[in-house]
């Protein structure tokens, strides 16, 4: 066995990783080869060397008082979506409304309006939600009526539902901050450039949510299980969400501190919307108005993402 | 060499789940036990940030990024395994992470002299070998750096690592020879 052989096997002859055939040869090597087994006895005192370092060092201060402003509150099992959240303002002492304050406004608006949302549907009343969901008329036992329900994604609010703003506790201007502002009909989907900023969105989410529905009679959207419907076009905002997650921590560093601890605080509370969503979606995977409103979390994320990629 | 998980009892009975007592506190909301939890643990968790960062600034930044992570997602902390295992590995995915997200950005620095943040080590080996081997370390090509980190000094296989990383586990293992390669060379072994 060469020299060059014995190196290229070295790492797995001390780790003892090595086939009896070739454990054998490299063990005859080093034998007969001085310069083999000075090298082969300095990687392993290298390795002891490493094995041996301290497993802790201190920092060389204390991080916790900067980490214990960044804990959001939570609530045995992670609580209610709504009962803890507070948007942590940028500039509480007036100044001008920074924009990350109108988003957060509008994410709270938007974790509120879930939870109004989803209590409503269970007392079975019509509900139409507007603002950064999408708007879902329902009544229970009836049809369920899409009419004016925007596509997946896409943030512009549907002009007939908004001359006919249903009463919600949801306002109109919820939508204003957060939705509208970054996705277009210009983007076909997938990853885009659009004014000089990498734009992603989930285009396949609503086709492959739209994919999963069937018309029956009367224009009845039957669903034969919402949450395995909705499955493909989660799997596209993840995707989606991912991409843009990748490029804001690739630009992070440009944003002020103050602003992407307000970030990270509106996306923990996006996250447990879509959190809860999912498990009362999981509770009953039939109903389709939980996957209308899991989506439009969703819809919301992607928008705040967009936002702060193009901050 | 001793593996992580070896040294963690919880680890080797991955099926017998236990949330301790502490930890359930801090999956209730109590931020004073979670602090308790930060004060266990912050030394482990620091000390790979500082060895896979070579920075001391990204070291602090990242460490609180994994206590405020880890905080979030408490909620999926079962006790299959012992917490500070769960926790560390949480930490190698914020640091990998981070060391993604900030090879799109720029080079960041690789090379430290900063040895202060070498200094406050819970256990002494030969202080010379010791601080000379993190000087090397430091200073190691960032890929070769993590793989070394993991693999030698925490004790990762080369297939968790290549799970971790996206890399094949021949790219790990080829990375991980570089980094010896270049650490006798620069202790002169």
């Amino acid at each position: 066995m060469s020299h060059d052989e014995t190196m290229d096997l070295l790492d797995d002859f001390v780790a003892g990783e090595l086939g009896d055939a070739d454990r054998e040869r490299v063990s005859a090597h080093l034998a007969a080869c001085d310069a083999c087994r000075a090298d082969a006895d300095a990687l392993r005192a290298l390795l002891a060397d490493a094995a041996a370092l301290p497993r802790g060092i201190a920092p060389g201060r204390d991080l916790w008082a900067d980490i214990a402003p960044r804990l959001q509150p939570r609530a045995p099992g992670d609580g209610d979506a709504t009962a803890d959240i507070k948007v942590i303002p940028l500039f509480p002492r007036g100044g001008r409304t920074p924009r990350w304050l109108l988003a957060a406004a509008a994410v709270v608006l938007v974790a509120v309006s879930s939870a109004v949302t989803a209590r409503m549907v269970r007392r079975g009343e019509q509900v139409a939600v507007g603002g950064a969901l999408p708007r879902v008329t329902v009544e229970r036992g009836s049809p369920v009526s899409t009419a004016g329900t925007r596509p997946i994604g896409v943030g512009t609010p549907d002009p007939a539902s908004a001359q006919n703003p249903a009463p919600g506790p949801s306002a109109e201007p919820s939508s204003a901050p957060v939705g509208g502002s970054t996705v277009d009909g210009r983007m076909a989907g997938g990853r885009t450039v659009d004014g000089g900023t990498e734009t992603v969105r989930p285009q396949a989410a609503g086709a492959a949510l739209a994919s999963n529905r069937r018309t029956g009679a009367q224009g009845t959207v039957v669903n034969a299980t919402a949450l395995a419907a909705f499955r493909p076009a989660e799997r596209e905002y993840r995707r989606a969400a991912d991409d843009l997650e990748g490029l804001l921590r690739a630009q992070r560093s440009r944003m002020a501190p103050e602003t992407a601890a307000t970030l990270d605080r509106n996306l923990r509370i996006i996250d447990r919307a879509i959190r809860e969503s999912r498990a009362a979606l999981l509770k009953d995977p039939n109903n389709r108005e939980l996957t209308q409103m899991l989506s439009g979390v969703y819809d919301t994320k992607i928008q705040t993402l967009q936002r702060a990629v193009q901050l | 060499m001793a593996t992580m998980l070896a040294e963690v009892p919880n680890a080797a009975v991955p099926e017998i789940a236990y949330v301790p007592p502490l930890v359930r506190r801090a999956q209730d909301g109590d931020v004073a036990a979670f602090e308790q939890l930060y004060r266990d643990n912050v030394d482990r968790v620091f000390a790979l940030c500082l060895r896979m960062a070579a920075d001391r600034t990204k070291a602090e930044e990242l460490t609180q990024d994994v206590f405020v992570r880890a905080w979030e997602r408490l909620g999926s902390f079962e006790g299959r395994s012992a917490f500070s295992t769960w926790l560390h590995r949480m930490a190698v995915n914020v640091v990998l992470g981070e060391k993604r997200s900030a090879g799109v950005r720029s080079a960041r620095i690789t090379v430290t002299d900063d040895l202060e943040a070498f200094d406050r080590p819970r256990l002494t080996s030969d202080p010379g070998t010791r601080m000379d081997l993190e000087r090397a370390i430091a200073g190691l090509p960032k890929g070769a750096r993590t793989v070394f980190v993991l693999h030698d000094v925490e004790g990762y296989k080369h297939e968790e690592i290549g799970r971790m990383h996206g890399w094949a586990v021949g790219t790990c293992k080829a990375q991980l020879h570089r980094a010896r390669k270049l650490l006798r060379e620069a202790l002169n072994r």
